[in-house]
């Protein structure tokens, strides 16, 4: 099951990293903005960073190369979205979809704050649990190379 | 032949870099330049001359686009002669009303009247996008702006209309255009009204 769980995590951080990268970087750039919380410079720097960081973590996390690193930045992604998004509740910023998953899927903010948080939940499950988890991974792998 | 797992993490970065950059630089279309379509039905509003060109890609049903439709007007206002603005149709399939919206206006122009039309549907975007049904409320409001009755009727159930509307939506599929509102600043595209209005304040060096 933890195998699983990890497959679809790395997935959906694969496929909302993706879609934002395949994507003109002017449109996570408004979405960024539509938030409220960054400077202009910084705006830029997170919309150019951030869709790699995403595929990245989702690539490891599907691979189970460095997964106990991988899931660990996951939880901070994800920690760090539930406060962007919360914030964006609590100002009654006029969002009508939350941008996460570009233009692939809308979500309100407060549907977000639930997938957010079911990852978060599901990834430290996945970390607690690390041993079945890297079942069929390259750390896994690696490991019983170590043994033998 | 046994590969460490350091050379294993760089084979993989640079694999999934590679694979998305150059998807990026061969496949993506974003550099294409926007060229400014002057049609017979005035969907181009200032001087078609200006320095400054904007082709904006909007939805009449988007909150995003009716709040830039009002930094659109306040530049157009505060750099006469020096920008221009043409109108092109991005209907999202998730605002049920807004593909309806852009067949009026195509309707209105027919007579004259787009970008007054345009105006007032951004303007009364929060009364009517909650309607069940639209056709009447939009016939009201044109034929309040002196549009012929009739002919909008007969337009509005043309398929022409519609077909201009989508020709568009194509053309703005192929310059990528995904979310709105959607702005090429001298074939440069902006996403919101915010970095229009920077970006349009840079080149004319008020900024």
């Amino acid at each position: 099951m933890f195998v699983v769980i990890r497959c679809v995590l790395g997935l959906l951080f694969v496929i909302s990293g993706g879609e934002k990268l395949l994507s003109p970087t002017e449109n996570f750039l408004y979405v960024i903005d539509s938030y409220q919380m960054l400077p202009r410079p910084l705006e830029q720097a997170v919309a150019v960073v951030f869709p790699w960081l995403e595929v990245m973590t989702g690539v490891f996390i599907l691979s189970g190369l460095w997964l106990r690193q991988a899931l660990a930045t996951l939880l901070l992604i994800s920690a760090s979205l539930m406060v962007i998004v919360g914030q964006a509740i609590v100002r009654k910023l006029p969002l009508d979809n939350c941008g996460c998953f570009g233009e692939l899927i809308h979500l309100p903010l407060r549907g977000v704050i639930l997938v957010d948080l079911s990852v978060f939940v599901l990834a430290l499950l996945c970390l607690f649990n690390i041993r079945k988890t890297a079942r069929f991974s390259l750390d896994g792998f690696y490991a019983g190379q170590e043994k033998v | 032949m046994k590969v460490s797992r350091q050379v294993l993490t760089i084979v993989l970065v640079a694999v999934v870099v590679g694979g998305f950059s150059v998807y990026k630089l061969f496949l993506a279309r974003t550099l294409r330049p926007v060229p400014v379509d002057i049609r017979a039905f005035g969907r181009l509003k200032g001087d078609p001359s200006a320095p400054v060109k904007v082709v904006e890609y909007t939805d009449f049903q988007c909150p995003a686009c009716a709040h830039a439709n009002g930094v659109v007007e306040k530049l157009l206002s505060t750099y006469p002669g020096q920008i221009s603005v043409e109108h092109k149709h991005f209907p999202l399939s998730r605002h049920e009303h807004a593909f309806r919206a852009s067949v009026f206006a195509e309707c209105a122009a027919d007579q004259g009247k787009f970008w007054p039309f345009h105006d007032v549907l951004f303007k009364s975007q929060d009364t009517w996008e909650k309607m069940l049904s639209v056709d009447n409320y939009y016939s009201e409001l044109a034929v309040s702006m002196g549009i012929n009755g009739a002919r909008l009727t007969a337009c509005v159930n043309s398929a022409d209309a519609g077909s201009r509307v989508k020709k568009d939506m194509q053309e703005g599929v192929a310059l990528e255009v995904k979310s709105t509102p959607t702005f090429f600043v001298n074939g440069k595209r902006f996403v919101g009204g915010a970095f229009l209005e920077q970006e349009v304040e840079r080149i004319l060096g008020k900024k």
